[in-house]
């Protein structure tokens, strides 16, 4: 069949045009922008200016947003600029007018700051903004700046050569390694506020880089450094909880595995690290049904790893004497942690959840709901330590010394 | 089948004219008409014995036969032999002729012109006896042909070493010589008006399904060309889809892998001057087997398929991506990339689809003048190309190093196809996925994609569906696609070739 009868067909001309039609309304049916078009999108990536951390300030009723750009392009700095606007979406309009002929492209953002006061007016405002965004990823890490602005810690942790995102990258690795703090991402935090009313915030401070030793030529003037968390309430931040309580809200969320420093009987001082640890929230019903307390059982596993002064670690004594006092460390933050879940009336730790899960009938048949019940929870915590060691120089005895301490046996 | 015989049958539905084509008696005057300006037509007149029977002479067409043949097996006997000088008539010595008189192997009778004409061109010495307005033909083909060589394309290790040649009757005999066995049939047609080219139809006889022969012949004897001078004279007549730029037959140099084909089911063809053997039903999961798969260990031979199949997607979809992500959808690239991205393209001049699209154009050029020169200079020209001009290329920030690589791995990926034509395929759908990328970016690729399965999902080869056994019920059709199983295992012939006989062993 030549060319010319292949389209004189008509079964072949019918397949064709059903061909062309589908060809023609697909792309209407993309989902893309502007009324079926995907031209919009259309940008080269040399054009792009790369923006990795985004920091948002309060100005009276207006907003500041800093914007740093990602690693230093060959030979280029890094971009930091700073525009305050109405909104968000006018701030960034203002900001792209300062680009140099670049489009600023938000789609790689991975660190949303916010400054203290922005935060304390509320947030949920900024996570519609994200969530609406097209650009903006829901898996992006928010902070607060602790007692700061944004801008001021992104000034001061970047030199124009580095840029705050690299600050805070290695802030959120070691984060992550040594389980002391948790970075969240906006899509955790707005679950969280969804379902406890309450979540958590990675809480930020720049800490100056005096006494430092450089290695590169370029000295950024503040390291950005996680100072516990920020407690939001309704979207607002109503407090912070202080790092030693921080590595326990880290144990409740995903077992967090951190270093303790005590003292031991001497005076002297001893590194404990964490190995393995876990928190289960037990409910305790009254006879009417009302919830008594709630016993906290908290069990850790942990490895001498420093001593200010030689011990005989194969003395199960010794260890279990170590055992006692971490157990007892560890009492003292989880019950201030707790206490703070009643001080701000907030579950940022989503213990509802969780006590619902151990009994959802009668925690759904409580005379008064979880909500107003805080304030006034009994939490009793219980805590098991295990202090084990890995070698000893002397000998190759394994020895694992326990202690406990709790509310329950008092 | 002689060509008169061709003509005829293909008549009244191919050929527009039924009449034969030198319809006049046998004899030497009408026999040298026919053969006017052929200056490699050779006639000789003989007498039998010491006597001279009018009329009686040897015509051959000069390097078509051996010349020592037509003299000790034809010309000899007829001088010397003692019947044929008794003989009384030329009927007479023409029929001691056919019944052994002269030595030569074979001996056709022919009467018409267009049969003497046919054999005499195919190399057959003619002894035309003009009284009786006959003729007899003898086989004394010239042995001037190319020997068994080594396979060229199909390199193997562990197999055998020998590999088709130009000649048809060597060709069946390589592929007897695997399979000894009488139900191996080899049914011949010609196919050409001029060429009068012989195609030879094999097949295994009990296993082979009747339906796919028969189509087979039909389709062959349905070929109305003047010449069949390559494959694509068989394989654009005989396939169901010529449109399509998929292969849809098989073609093997090596008669290992013809035989083994021929014994799963399938149907063969070899035609006269070509060095290889067609194959059908072809599916598009063969053209991604190599027969050393079989002589491998089933789990080393399986990893090369699973990578031949990611390299055909790699081929034509990461040139495609690359533009697609890189003009629309820059948040797909992970940060890093995304940084190295900007670096390397900083200065470059040209935008992501005009850089694509000369990547591939010069890469395809490359490609086509290192094919077209001899081997040494191809050779030494694909690596200027490629290092030298892409690497100055580079430097000279005209292209990106990122569209560099991507094509070049694209490329690489592409060679692992063990099907030429597969490649060729694969390289038009990969400019196809670019175009489509650049207009739509990520939609285009995936409404290309969606396109091809569907034209896939729609070819068939001579009733067997093209993705085949993948589109078979459950899950081992689709492993057996990606992995070698132990030949122990594998007790059924494939199941969509509807072979006769389905066990191959116990």
């Amino acid at each position: 069949m030549t060319g010319q009868r292949f389209f004189q067909e008509p079964k072949m001309k019918k397949k064709l045009i059903a061909v062309l039609i589908i060809i023609c309304i697909l792309p209407s049916l993309a989902g893309c922008e502007h009324s079926g078009t995907i031209y919009s999108n259309y940008r080269e990536v040399e054009q792009l200016q790369l923006i990795r951390a985004v920091g948002v300030d309060a100005e009276g009723e207006d907003v500041r947003l800093t914007i740093s750009s990602g690693e230093s392009n060959e030979g280029g700095d890094s971009v930091l600029l700073s525009r305050p606007g109405h909104s968000l979406a006018t701030a960034a309009d203002s900001l792209q007018d300062y680009a140099a002929g670049q489009e600023l492209f938000y789609a790689h953002t991975q660190y949303f700051l916010f400054g203290q006061t922005a935060a304390e007016q509320g947030i949920d405002r900024f996570l519609d903004y994200i969530e609406r965004s097209t650009t903006l990823p829901m898996g992006i890490s928010l902070m607060v700046v602790r007692g700061d602005t944004a801008e001021s810690l992104m000034t001061l942790a970047g030199d124009g050569k580095y840029d705050v995102g690299q600050s805070l990258s290695s802030l959120k690795q070691v984060a992550l390694r040594r389980g002391d703090n948790h970075v969240f991402s906006c899509a955790d935090t707005a679950r969280s506020l969804s379902e406890n009313g309450a979540a958590l915030i990675c809480a930020l401070r720049p800490a100056p880089a005096e006494g430092t030793v450089f290695t590169s030529d370029s000295e950024a003037q503040a390291a950005a450094v996680a100072d516990g968390f920020g407690i939001l309430r309704d979207g607002k931040l109503v407090g912070f909880i202080e790092p030693d309580e921080a590595m326990c809200a880290v144990i409740v969320i995903d077992g967090g595995m951190s270093d303790i420093i005590l003292s031991d009987a001497d005076g002297g001082r001893i590194t404990l690290m964490l190995e393995g640890s876990g928190a289960e929230f037990t409910p305790v019903w009254n006879d009417d049904g009302s919830l008594s307390h709630v016993n906290a059982d908290v069990e850790v596993r942990s490895r001498l790893v420093e001593a200010s002064q030689y011990h005989d670690t194969t003395d199960r004594r010794l260890l279990s004497a170590f055992g006692d006092a971490l157990a007892r460390e560890l009492h003292r933050r989880f019950t201030n942690l707790l206490s703070m879940e009643n001080q701000f009336q907030a579950d940022f730790l989503g213990l509802g959840n969780l006590l619902r899960d151990r009994d959802a009938e009668r925690f759904d048949a409580m005379p008064v709901a979880w909500d107003e019940l805080l304030g006034d929870v009994d939490f009793r915590v219980n805590v098991k330590a295990t202090v084990g060691r890995t070698s000893d120089l002397k000998s190759s005895v394994s020895v694992d010394g326990e202690g406990e301490f709790g509310d329950s046996g008092q | 089948m002689s060509i008169n015989s061709i003509f005829k049958r293909q008549g009244g539905r191919v050929h527009p004219r039924e009449e034969v084509r030198y319809d006049m008696p046998v004899n030497e005057k009408n026999l040298k008409e026919v053969f006017t300006d052929c200056g490699d037509f050779e006639l000789r007149r003989v007498w039998l014995g010491d006597r001279q029977i009018s009329g009686i002479s040897v015509c051959w067409l000069d390097g078509m036969v051996t010349g020592t043949t037509v003299t000790e097996d034809v010309i000899r006997p007829m001088n010397e032999s003692a019947r044929l000088a008794r003989a009384a008539s030329a009927g007479e010595c023409m029929e001691l002729m056919q019944r052994g008189a002269v030595w030569s192997h074979s001996v056709k009778l022919r009467d018409t012109m267009d049969d003497v004409a046919g054999d005499i061109v195919q190399g057959c010495c003619a002894v035309v006896f003009d009284s009786v307005g006959r003729a007899l033909t003898f086989e004394v083909k010239s042995s001037n042909t190319r020997a068994i060589s080594e396979p060229t394309v199909e390199k193997t290790v562990k197999g055998s070493k020998d590999a088709f040649v130009e000649t048809l009757r060597t060709n069946t005999s390589l592929v007897r010589r695997k399979l000894h066995d009488p139900e191996l049939k080899v049914i011949q047609t010609t196919v050409g008006r001029k060429s009068a080219t012989q195609v030879a139809v094999l097949y295994v006889n009990g296993i082979a399904n009747e339906e796919i022969i028969q189509e087979l012949q039909k389709r062959l004897d349905g070929i109305d060309i003047d010449a069949l001078t390559c494959s694509g004279d068989l394989e654009q007549y005989v396939t169901d889809a010529p449109r399509s730029p998929f292969p849809q037959l098989m073609h093997t140099e090596r008669p290992d892998k013809f035989a083994a084909e021929l014994l799963a089911g399938r149907v063969g063809f070899i035609a006269d001057g070509l060095p290889f053997g067609f194959l059908t039903p072809a599916t598009m999961a063969v053209f991604l087997r190599v027969n050393e798969d079989r002589s491998q260990h089933f789990l080393a031979a399986s990893m090369p398929t699973v990578l031949r199949w990611l390299s055909l997607l790699i081929t034509i979809l990461l040139p495609a991506s690359l533009v697609a992500v890189s003009m629309y959808h820059q948040e797909m690239i992970p940060f890093r990339l995304m940084v190295s991205m900007i670096d390397a393209k900083q200065k470059v001049p040209f935008t992501a689809s005009i850089e694509m699209l000369s990547m591939l154009v010069a890469f395809e050029l490359i490609e086509e003048a290192g094919a077209r020169l001899p081997n040494p200079v191809g050779d030494t020209l694909s690596i200027i190309g490629a290092l030298i001009v892409g690497q100055a290329a580079v430097e000279a920030r005209v292209v990106s190093p990122v569209a560099v690589i991507v094509v070049a791995t694209a490329g690489i990926c592409g060679f692992t196809q063990p099907s030429q034509d597969m490649l060729a395929a694969l390289r038009i759908i990969r400019i196809v996925m670019v175009l489509m990328a650049i207009a739509l970016g990520m939609f285009g690729i995936m409404l290309t994609l969606v396109l091809m399965v569907w034209h896939l999902c729609t070819l068939e080869s001579f009733g067997v569906a093209y993705t085949e056994p993948m589109s078979e019920k459950g899950l081992w059709g689709s492993l057996s696609v990606f992995f070698q199983f132990p030949l122990w295992r594998e007790k059924y012939r494939p199941v969509p070739l509807r072979t006769y006989d389905r066990r191959r062993q116990k």
